[in-house]
């Protein structure tokens, strides 16, 4: 019982970290352009800019049960199987990165424009307004928000549980939907409320910590 | 020899409700060295000027001709390398808050791939300049507002520019702050020999720093000439509302010439107007005055109507000169 609380905590971790992190790796960059590429960004692609919406908004509709049964044929020609941990992480990432990406737009969308004026005055490029302006100074709010993005993921993870995914989700679902031992499945959700906790409180922190207007 | 030429620059803004003309036919020529002033009301076009200027707003049509180049026809790398010789300083400093002040300075060298060690120690001589060496490691945050500007001056300076160009520099400042920011960029214009374009809607700060000014009214320049002569004659509507504002010099009373008193430093600690008056027995009248305490100082100007006795206008005068107050002759 122990072991498989604690295989499911760590299948979760897993699921939520990596598919965090496949969905930054997808989803910053797409934030970025869509600040960019905006009416008022620092290289309007009008065009670009509709597309990378309208696609965002499209993934972002779909509520992710259904999403996770529709790309099972696109996971199973990624990962080999539809079922397990690494399984879900493919799901988790194809729902997750439009959301990043919608995130990171409204951390950069705060970076003062003035600011972003100084350094076109200065001769600065596109390319260096990005990474000198405005991802510094949209750090602490970029990292509020991966907080956010984490939590949310972890919630979709308990979701990926149903198709097999495993994890906390899938042992509270099995424990209390079908075998009705409500023990087990509220002492699984006392869990998942802790690491949120925890989560939501190292992510504070670090925002804190790494951000310079606090001093 | 002239560092900066704007020849029949015009800007319209697209609008909805059909087209804004911002900017019409300005033509303004600024000589190498000299601190230039561009006033006006608010609305009246200065920001979209000084944003023409480096093309961080492109002109409709008209050119822009810096350092013998035209700028307006530039690739976007070539106006980039250009804009480096073109600092620029804002109303609200527009610092990096999450960068310290050193790194603030450093900024527009990394964007020029200077190393860093070389930037470093560029940065350090400037903020040494500007006053602020013991807060080199100071984020924005711990700044006061003028210690911001300082800090956005010394970034300014960083890449060694021709011109720089202050949008309403002081605005966000109080007097006494301002003062400073005024006497420090005086200076640097003295020991770098830096074109200097002040921004401002305060006649003030043009009064104090500028030796010519353009007066800017509805996006055209209604009066261009030495600071000084629109001061005590302005010629156009524009200029004598800002010279006088809200109308005070209106009222016509009898008698003698007008006569301007600049109250600008320690001689004023006096009440010199009242004591005049006492000594000579004889009252003026006050026409305008726009005074401010700064540091306990009474500092700003008025405009007395000196008596229709000449005799006794010149003995006045004499009085005033002696007490070290800078006069001149108003005339209406």
């Amino acid at each position: 019982m122990a072991e498989m609380i604690m295989d499911g905590i760590l299948e979760t971790l897993y699921m939520t970290i990596v598919s965090t992190i496949l969905a930054y790796v997808f989803g910053l960059p797409l934030g970025v352009l869509l600040v960019v590429s905006g009416k008022n960004g620092i290289k309007p692609m009008p065009t670009i800019n509709v597309i990378i919406s309208f696609i965002v908004n499209v993934f972002r509709s779909i509520p992710f049960l259904i999403l996770l049964v529709a790309i099972i044929p696109f996971t199973r020609f990624i990962v080999g199987t539809m079922l397990g941990s690494t399984a879900a992480i493919v799901p988790l990432t194809v729902a997750a990165a439009p959301f990043v990406a919608r995130l990171v737009e409204t951390s950069l969308s705060e970076v003062d424009s003035g600011v972003v004026e100084a350094a076109e005055s200065m001769g600065a490029g596109t390319w260096q307004i990005i990474r000198k302006v405005l991802l510094p100074e949209a750090k602490p709010s970029l990292i509020n928000n991966a907080t956010v993005a984490t939590i949310t993921i972890l919630g979709y993870s308990a979701m990926a549980g149903f198709t097999g995914g495993g994890g906390l989700g899938d042992i509270a679902t099995r424990y209390g939907l079908y075998k009705f031992d409500t023990g087990t499945m509220w002492l699984v959700v006392v869990i998942i409320v802790v690491i949120v906790q925890i989560m939501q409180e190292i992510g504070i922190r670090i925002a804190k910590v790494t951000d310079n207007r606090m001093r | 020899m002239t560092v900066l030429k704007l020849e029949g620059l015009t800007k319209t803004f697209e609008g909805k409700k059909g087209n804004v003309n911002a900017l019409s036919d300005i033509n303004i020529e600024i000589e190498e060295g000299e601190i230039f002033g561009i006033i006006g009301m608010s609305g009246a076009g200065k920001s979209t000027l000084v944003r023409c200027i480096n093309l961080l707003e492109k002109p409709t049509s008209g050119s822009v001709v810096f350092d013998g180049k035209e700028l307006t026809t530039l690739k976007k790398k070539e106006l980039a390398a250009e804009r480096t010789k073109i600092s620029m300083i804002f109303q609200q400093f527009n610092l990096l808050m999450q960068r310290t002040a050193l790194k603030n300075v450093c900024f527009p060298l990394e964007l020029q791939g200077v190393p860093k060690k070389e930037a470093e120690k560029k940065a350090r001589e400037l903020l040494a300049l500007v006053g602020l060496s013991d807060r080199e490691s100071s984020y924005p945050v711990q700044l006061s507002g003028g210690q911001k500007q300082r800090v956005a001056i010394a970034r300014a300076l960083a890449t060694d520019p021709k011109v720089l160009l202050c949008d309403e520099a002081t605005s966000a400042l109080d007097p006494k702050t301002t003062r400073s920011i005024l006497e420090l960029l005086k200076d640097i214009n003295k020991k770098l020999g830096l074109t200097i374009i002040i921004i401002t809607h305060e006649m003030s700060v043009v009064q104090k720093i500028c030796g010519r000014v353009a007066v800017i009214d509805g996006g055209h320049i209604a009066e261009v000439g030495i600071t000084s002569e629109i001061f005590s004659r302005p010629k156009s509507e524009a200029a004598r509302r800002l010279v006088y504002p809200d109308g005070q010099m209106e009222d016509k009373f009898e008698g003698g010439d007008l006569l301007r008193l600049v109250f600008d430093g320690p001689s004023a600690q006096e009440p010199i107007v009242a004591n005049m008056v006492l000594e000579f027995g004889e009252a003026v009248n006050i026409i305008f005055a726009n005074m401010q305490d700064i540091d306990g100082i009474p500092t700003g100007q008025m405009v007395i109507r000196l008596p229709k006795n000449e005799d006794r206008a010149r003995d006045m005068i004499r009085y005033l000169q002696n007490k070290k107050i800078k006069i001149e002759e108003v005339r209406e």
